[in-house]
């Protein structure tokens, strides 16, 4: 076992997790605060209710096998996606960013999802280039232009970009190069997109034990995210994995990199390719947390295209591997794709996503199914009643198979649905 | 009495008839080298007597595009650029006529500037790198933009006169070309080398992630 060592990133320990009641207040405090603000400082965020009605199984929050974020016995009204996103800007081309976010699954707490400083100098030459340090998502996602990573679509991410808004995140920098085609005068532009990054060594925990699962919940940092009572974890080979995974915690003491390319047509087609590996050590383990380095990798294309002003198709596929423990005990590939079309009429928009995802078990370890596999469809309708307000509704029906459900005498195969209805008050 | 009707209405005719000499009417119609209509094309009469107006200009921000353009004004003028969007703007220029920058946030009226120099001003924005607009200092006082079919009509003292044309696309964006015109209708064929033309970008809220 070569390398033992390790520590989590303690940066954001003393401000990010803000249990339960505390939390909302200090939301409201800090957005009193924001209302006298310099004009250097923009802050933006939504307060949402969500009422919803849902089924079994129990979701994996609550140490169930399900796949969407409700359940019949965890139901009714939740704040849905409150979120707070503030950028100061200074100098010319500096800016600090934060996001928050307020998640009252398990129990409720405010935490960052990101924190970074971007440096954005003016190019005489037409040319931009940009660089991000901090803790943020890669720009991957053709789903998730809204403020602090949300949707505009559908309210449930597709399972590709649910998994990357619980497990994926990097503490490090990443630099853009871009050549905007205007000031060359041509419809095609281009950024290329380089990181490096330390922690992100947990991500592909949930892959394997949970499977890809339909949600909009996003892991705050220094979050865990609990496990099902896996009766895997009681073999000796598992015996040091804790049930629950923290994500974006640093374990093997590596750097992991993603590079990306974004290539636009004119605005109407938008093409981002992503290659990203944490260049985990499998043979890692935080034996205080019970976090081993997972070897993850994948490979991501999405796609946008605007049919007409009103209406565009988003489509992404990954394909990817995650690996862990000194002789590769837990050995999975993955595949997920989805196609996702909106349209918007006046007020209203209207979205549908059919997702499919795949998780295959290549280990042999028999006693620690991983596979699992299923199709999920969804539809959404918003309306921007004004300015600030906004109703919307959405239906989500997902058939999944999941392995080791069957540890549990469960079914492997499930039926879920899951409706919701959310009013938000954005400012 | 007779005598002063006729002196009168020979006044009038005079003056009627030096007025069509003075002020003459052009209708032009920009075009490239194959005849295909330039929108957005800058023609002035260089000279007169140049009094920007009292009230700014506006360069407006508007659904992740300058509104307009293109904008021409005379030497002196000052221009607005007031941010319609719900998103912040980062507009500069590198033009040596002007180089400056400002950060435009949600609702800002953004301050006037003065423009004092004669020639053209290429705007960007850190933020969208899709926006692209000009504004175009000219030493004159007669001066419009062409429409959407390159038409443009401008008032001219006497048959003729010295035209001088810019538009976005030329090559070489400092330079002008300058055409004879007279009263009446005529085609303005441009005979620089333009870029290729590009179809509008169609960048909405969600593009500047």
């Amino acid at each position: 076992m070569a390398t033992k060592l390790t520590y989590r990133w303690r940066w954001l320990d003393s401000c990010v997790c803000l249990n339960s009641r505390r939390s909302i207040g200090f939301f409201l405090l800090l957005l009193a605060c924001l209302q006298v603000q310099a004009s250097s400082l923009q802050v933006k965020g939504q307060l949402e209710l969500r009422g919803t009605l849902s089924d079994t199984p129990e979701p994996w929050l609550y140490s169930g096998s399900g796949l969407h974020r409700y359940s019949d016995q965890h139901e009714g009204l939740s704040v849905g996606s409150s979120v707070l996103q503030a950028q100061y800007d200074f100098l010319s081309a500096w800016s600090l960013h934060g996001v928050a976010h307020i998640n009252d699954d398990v129990d409720t707490k405010l935490g960052i999802t990101e924190a970074y400083l971007k440096y954005k100098p003016l190019s005489a030459n037409g040319y931009q280039w940009q660089v991000k340090t901090g803790g943020f998502y890669p720009a991957l996602s053709l789903e998730n232009p809204d403020i602090a990573w949300l949707s505009p679509y559908l309210y449930s991410n597709s399972a590709i970009n649910s998994w990357v808004g619980e497990e994926l995140r990097v503490f490090g920098g990443e630099v853009a190069f871009s050549r905007p085609g205007r000031r060359f005068h041509s419809p095609h532009s281009f950024t290329a997109v380089g990181a490096i990054f330390k922690a992100n060594d947990p991500a592909g925990s949930l892959l394997a034990w949970r499977g890809f699962a339909m949600h909009d919940r996003q892991t705050v940092y220094n979050e865990s995210i609990a496990f099902a009572d896996n009766p895997a974890f009681d073999d000796p080979r598992l015996s040091r994995q804790a049930n629950e995974v923290l994500p974006f915690s640093e374990v093997d003491g590596r750097f992991g990199y993603y590079i990306g390319g974004h290539w636009d047509y004119l605005k109407r087609s938008q093409l981002r390719v992503y290659y990203y590996d944490n260049n985990g050590d499998p043979r890692a383990l935080n034996y205080k947390t019970g976090q081993y380095a997972w070897d993850t990798k994948f490979f991501s294309a999405a796609w946008l295209l605007k049919l007409s002003q009103r209406t565009r198709v988003i489509a992404q596929f990954m394909d990817g591997s995650t690996a862990m423990g000194p002789s590769l005990g837990v050995n999975n590939d993955y595949q997920a794709s989805y196609v996702l079309l909106s349209h918007t009429l006046g007020k209203h928009r209207f979205s549908a996503r059919y997702d499919r995802f795949e998780v295959q078990d290549k280990d042999h370890w028999s006693f620690d199914p991983n596979n699992s596999n299923g199709d999920s469809f969804a539809v959404a309708w918003r309306w921007n009643l004004s300015r600030h307000w906004q109703v919307g509704t959405e239906v989500m029906v997902t058939d999944s198979y999941v392995e080791n459900r069957e540890l549990w005498w469960e079914q492997a195969n499930q039926q879920q649905t899951q409706w919701q209805l959310n009013a938000r008050y954005r400012f | 009495m007779n005598n002063w009707i006729a002196r009168f209405t020979i006044a009038l005719v005079f003056c009627y008839t030096a007025q069509a000499v003075v002020a003459a009417e052009i209708s032009l119609t920009v075009t490239d080298a194959d005849g295909s209509p330039l929108p957005s094309a800058v023609v002035w009469l260089p000279g007169g007597n140049v009094t920007p107006r009292a009230t700014p200009y506006v360069m407006n921000q508007r659904n992740r595009q300058f509104e307009p353009g293109v904008l021409a004004v005379p030497t002196g003028s000052r221009v607005a650029f007031p941010n319609s969007d719900s998103v912040m703007h980062h507009v500069y220029s590198f033009s040596p006529v002007k180089r400056f920058e400002i950060k435009l946030y949600k609702d800002s009226p953004g301050e006037p500037l003065l423009f004092p120099t004669a020639g053209v001003v290429q705007l960007g924005c850190n933020i969208h790198d899709w926006m692209l607009g000009y504004i175009v200092v000219v030493d004159a006082d007669t001066f419009a933009v062409t429409d959407a079919e390159g038409k443009v009509s401008l008032s001219v003292d006497g048959d003729s006169a010295d035209l001088s044309v810019w538009h976005a696309r030329f090559k070489n964006l400092s330079a002008t070309e300058q055409h004879t015109v007279r009263s009446g209708a005529q085609v303005i064929k441009v005979a620089q080398a333009l870029t290729p033309a590009v179809d509008p970008y169609q960048a909405d809220e969600f593009d500047g992630y």
